[in-house]
């Protein structure tokens, strides 16, 4: 919607309609604000209704420190309601007083009329009215500013994957000085995240890319990603012709993303030719995610490095970019043992676990597994059914021999532990896209009842054996590399 | 409790039979959940991924082939629709593996070579339509002959082996009605109007453009009386037949006929058909020089290319920009085109479009008047579509190498290529080309003779609304004539043109007195 249909008028409609029941109007509804929050049309009434209360309250709050009033116990009576709005109005602060005024208004928990509220302060109804109209023009200013700020958000947004996690552990340092390089004016033009697959390198371009959606501080944020294998009817892992795949892909993905669509056709160098000028001049965040996938890397960062006079490069690779000179390089480590402890806490929250874990056995934990994200989050999603010891043992072993070896002593110990509805549906996974599904289309080729169904879901995910993507809305669940390759080789005969 | 320990083999072999029991009983109801939403191509389209993911895991399980095979039949041509043309390829292939000799393994290495020729892969969809011609004479089945049949003879046309792909046609023309009454009639009619399909495409190489739109017409009308045609199979009819109606210059029929098409492709939710026949009308638009719109449709089908890097389709959309860039006289722009046209062509090894590309180059640089380098692009066309045995271009190069010619002060020559070009457009029934014929001609001979030419050429660009053409005879016509008031009628008239064709750029430069020389083409 356009900030312009944010009007008084709507904004006035909107809170009598609360206030005495009528119809909402449909004006604020559509803001971009709410539908960031919530997904369906019908939840967006009491989400706006949310939206503005906490707008007024958080204006209120702040107001009323500046002024020096203390802040009230809970309103339950018209009484205290009327010590209330006598203290707002006593501090002579106008905007505090249009605050207020519309608050105890439309909004109060305690509902008293405008002549009930004007008596107490004293003033007349008209001129109470007139306070009233004056905050209804300070919420509208403040709905537009939200609005254009939740506008702003959403188009920095567009070219950003749904991140997969809800919380990353250990990587609060890395974020923050990619950030700093980043904004700081004399910091290098590109930066490249750098370590094994899997360590969370996506993952740490993703937080930093969704930091700066909140902010203003570039034009545009663009993601280049790519997808990289395929396996084919015979069953091989194939690279495939993929969208994002050479350095001529890169530079229309460049122009797509710029809105730039009449350079569609031009050779790739003519297209950075004029692309420089728009990229020179405004600065622009651009993320190109799997670097190492593209097959002329080394043609690429010397064709991208006339873009990067205000615009900055993030890179991520799995191989190191240290012999460009251009780029500064920054290794992303397993996670520290602090770290490890956060992650194996909040997986244990998330099974609904309360038990905490001693020092001693974090440690232990620690020490057997190392700083491998999925490993820890698979051992720590048995600790609900097996004693600790009992997870330790072998697995040590195991350990020592290899990574390869710990993980497929993991997935066996885990399988053991599976009913045989989630059996059925982890192997039902083989038979979809490696990218991931979604809910429907796994219950149609799972055959199974609802009921079971759900149970087999929660279950893989309890066990941190299914991973999600594509947003609360639609989720979209896959495998692990990993888990395909133990049930490829572990579960099935010649498979 | 030993519950770390690995899956014994008896467990294994447990879950694998499991696995597979699983994998046979979910392969047979997609099977028969696809065929029941053929028609719903948009609600499938979201699992396409998945489709592809469950064939991939069946194939590698000889004893589900049967059900493999049928599920691969059931969801043609939806992955390709679905822009998945390399992967979709390769399982129609392993399809056919599995299929052995049955009449399925010849339907589907006729869907493969189809699919092969689409994409530009002529050598391989030769390889491959040859052996779904054995298969399908073998077993005397009519639908594999006339897909894999017609996917053959266009791969043999596109390689310049004009000749073996004509004599196959007929052969196969001839087969197929033979053995219509063994067959049922709707894999008859079908097979039937691939064949034709093929039959117009001959004859518009061969320059016969009135006879192409014949065959293009019979085509549509056998599609449009099957009563189960599917909405993709007639819209594919649709732009088939605009390509023939473009070509012998009935613009406004080939804008219906694509503009059905789209309506059709957009019904059943097949955006890339949509885009790739947007892009066609584009090309029309091109020829009724109304470039903005022309440009507007190009650009979004070479996006959509780009993004999807679709290389063979995007190669001959950056061709189409070139010559749209030419037509407005942006020379300049039309040479960086052209350039990226001839490179990518190149690179992908599509010696047709590289050609086309030279060609163009030729003809871009001739404007420029950098004669020499011209020359050379043009006489290697030259050679090129003689070779291929593609007349109207045969033609179209004569009318360029002319142009060049006279750049290159050797007045002879010019006037022997403009004779040439005008003949060989006498023998075609290709109003444009015989517009841009006489404007070539009419350089040479006496003043009457020229202004005879000129009009005749104005007369038929009005009628087939060039108004690129009709700018240009009114261009040359102002310096045939001494009447200063004549003169001003026709540079308003012109100007006019190409005002509203947005091809002011020709303009530059040029006055009254000066009149420019605007592009001839096709």
């Amino acid at each position: 919607m356009t900030l312009e249909s944010i009007t008084t008028t709507a904004v006035a409609e909107t809170l009598s309609a609360w206030r005495h029941g009528g119809q909402l109007p449909d004006a604020l509804l559509e803001l971009a604000a709410l539908q960031q929050t919530v997904s369906r049309p019908e939840e967006r009434p009491q989400a706006l209704r949310e939206f503005v209360v906490s707008l007024l309250e958080s204006q209120l709050q702040q107001q009323r420190l500046l002024a020096e009033i203390s802040p009230k116990a809970r309103l339950t009576s018209k009484q205290a309601v009327q010590t209330a709005v006598i203290a707002d109005f006593q501090s002579n602060q106008k905007e505090l007083q249009g605050w207020s005024a519309l608050f105890f208004r439309y909004l109060s928990p305690v509902n008293l009329t405008v002549a009930e509220l004007a008596a107490a302060i004293p003033l007349s109804t008209r001129q109470f009215s007139r306070h009233v109209k004056q905050g209804v023009a300070q919420l509208t200013s403040l709905i537009q500013q939200a609005e254009q700020r939740a506008q702003q958000r959403s188009r920095l947004r567009r070219f950003l994957p749904v991140p997969e996690f809800s919380q990353l552990f250990g990587v609060d340092q890395v974020v923050l000085k990619v950030v700093a390089q980043l904004t700081a004016a004399d910091g290098p033009r590109f930066i490249s995240i750098e370590g094994l697959g899997g360590v969370g390198k996506t993952a740490v371009a993703q937080a930093i890319a969704y930091q700066f959606a909140e902010q203003t501080i570039w034009q545009d944020i663009l993601w280049i990603s790519a997808r990289q294998e395929w396996i084919t009817a015979q069953g091989q892992l194939e690279k495939i012709e993929d969208p994002v795949y050479s350095l001529e892909d890169v530079i229309s993905r460049l122009a797509h993303q710029l809105g730039q669509e009449q350079l569609a056709g031009l050779a790739a160098q003519d297209k950075l030719t004029r692309l420089e000028p728009l990229l020179a001049s405004q600065p622009h965040l651009i993320i190109i995610d799997n670097l190492e996938t593209l097959t002329d890397t080394k043609a690429l960062l010397p064709a991208l490095f006339p873009l990067a006079g205000q615009t900055r490069f993030l890179l991520t690779s799995r191989y190191s970019l240290r012999d460009s000179d251009f780029v500064y390089t920054l290794p992303l480590p397993e996670l520290s043992s602090t770290a490890s402890q956060a992650l194996i806490e909040s997986e244990l929250e998330r099974q609904g676990q309360a038990a905490t874990l001693s020092e001693a056995a974090m440690a232990a934990i620690y020490r057997t597994i190392g700083g491998l994200p999925l490993a820890l989050k698979l051992v720590t999603s048995q600790l609900g059914t097996l004693p600790l010891e009992y997870i330790l043992n072998g697995l040590q072993d195991a350990r020592r021999q290899s990574a390869e070896q710990m993980y497929k002593f993991i997935y066996q110990r885990t399988w053991r532990l599976l009913s045989p509805a989630a059996h059925h549906l982890l192997l039902t996974m083989l038979l979809v896209s490696p990218e991931g599904e979604a809910i429907t289309w796994m219950k149609l080729m799972s055959n199974m009842p609802s009921e079971n169904f759900d149970e087999a879901l929660l279950q893989l995910r309890r066990y941190s054996l299914l991973e999600t993507a594509g947003g609360l809305e639609e989720p979209r669940y896959r495998l692990h590399r990993l888990t395909t390759t133990f049930l490829q080789t572990e579960v099935l005969l010649q498979w | 409790m030993m519950i770390a320990q690995p899956l014994t083999f008896d467990e294994r072999q447990h879950w694998t039979g499991y696995f597979q029991s699983h994998l046979a009983e979910r392969l047979q109801w997609v099977t028969a959940y696809v065929s029941a939403h053929q028609q719903k191509l948009s609600y499938l389209q979201p699992y396409g991924d998945s489709l592809l993911m469950l064939i991939s895991q069946a194939c590698q399980q000889p004893q589900l082939s049967q059900t493999t095979v049928d599920l691969i039949l059931a969801l043609h041509p939806l992955p390709e629709r679905w822009g998945y043309w390399d992967r979709w390829e390769e399982v129609l292939q392993s399809g056919a593996r599995l299929a052995a000799n049955s009449w399925q393994a010849a339907e589907l290495l006729a869907h493969q070579a189809y699919l092969l020729w689409s994409c530009s892969r002529w050598s391989k969809a030769v390889a491959v339509g040859r052996a779904a011609l054995r298969k399908a004479e073998q077993l005397q089945t009519i639908l594999p002959m006339g897909i894999g049949g017609s996917a053959l003879v266009n791969s043999l046309n596109a390689l310049g082996r004009q000749e073996e792909a004509e004599q196959l046609l007929s052969h196969l023309l001839d087969k197929t009605a033979e053995l219509h009454s063994l067959n049922s009639e709707s894999h008859a009619i079908t097979a039937l109007i691939s064949l034709k399909h093929s039959q117009a495409l001959l004859y518009r190489l061969q320059g016969k453009q009135d006879r192409a739109v014949v065959v293009a017409r019979q085509m549509l009308d056998m599609a449009k009386e099957q009563p189960n045609i599917s909405p993709f199979r007639l819209g594919d009819t649709y732009v088939e037949q605009a390509t023939m109606l473009w070509a012998g210059g009935d613009y406004e029929a080939a804008v219906k006929a694509l503009q059905e098409a789209i309506h059709l492709f957009e019904r059943v939710g097949d955006r890339v058909a949509a885009i790739f026949a947007s892009g066609n009308l584009g090309l029309v638009y091109w020829s009724m020089a109304q470039y903005d719109l022309a440009e507007q449709r190009m650009k979004q089908c070479a996006a959509f290319c780009e993004q999807s890097n679709v290389r063979w389709r995007l190669i001959s959309e950056v061709g189409n920009l070139a010559v749209l860039y030419l037509g407005q006289g942006r020379l300049q722009q039309a040479l960086h085109y052209a350039e990226n046209h001839f490179d990518m062509a190149q690179q992908y090894g599509h010696n047709l479009e590289a050609s086309r590309a030279r060609l163009n180059r030729g003809a871009i640089l001739t404007y420029l008047q950098v004669y020499d380098t011209a020359l050379k692009d043009l006489e290697m066309s030259l050679a090129q579509v003689l070779a291929e045995g593609r007349q109207e271009l045969v033609a179209a190069v004569q009318i360029d190498l002319s142009l060049c010619y006279a750049g290159l002060n050797q007045p002879q020559k010019a006037e022997q290529c403009a004779h040439n070009a005008y003949e060989m457009a006498e023998q075609m029934a290709f109003p444009g080309l015989t517009i841009i014929a006489l404007r070539t001609l009419a350089r040479y001979g006496q003043q009457e003779e020229r202004i005879a030419r000129l009009q005749t050429a104005l007369d038929l660009a009005e009628k087939h609304q060039r108004r690129l053409d009709e700018a240009g005879c009114l261009f040359s016509l102002i310096g045939l004539t001494a009447n200063a008031s004549k003169q001003a009628a026709y540079w308003q008239r012109a100007e006019r043109l190409l005002s509203e064709i947005g091809a002011t750029a020709w303009l530059d430069n040029h006055s009254r007195h000066n009149p420019p020389f605007v592009a001839l083409m096709l």
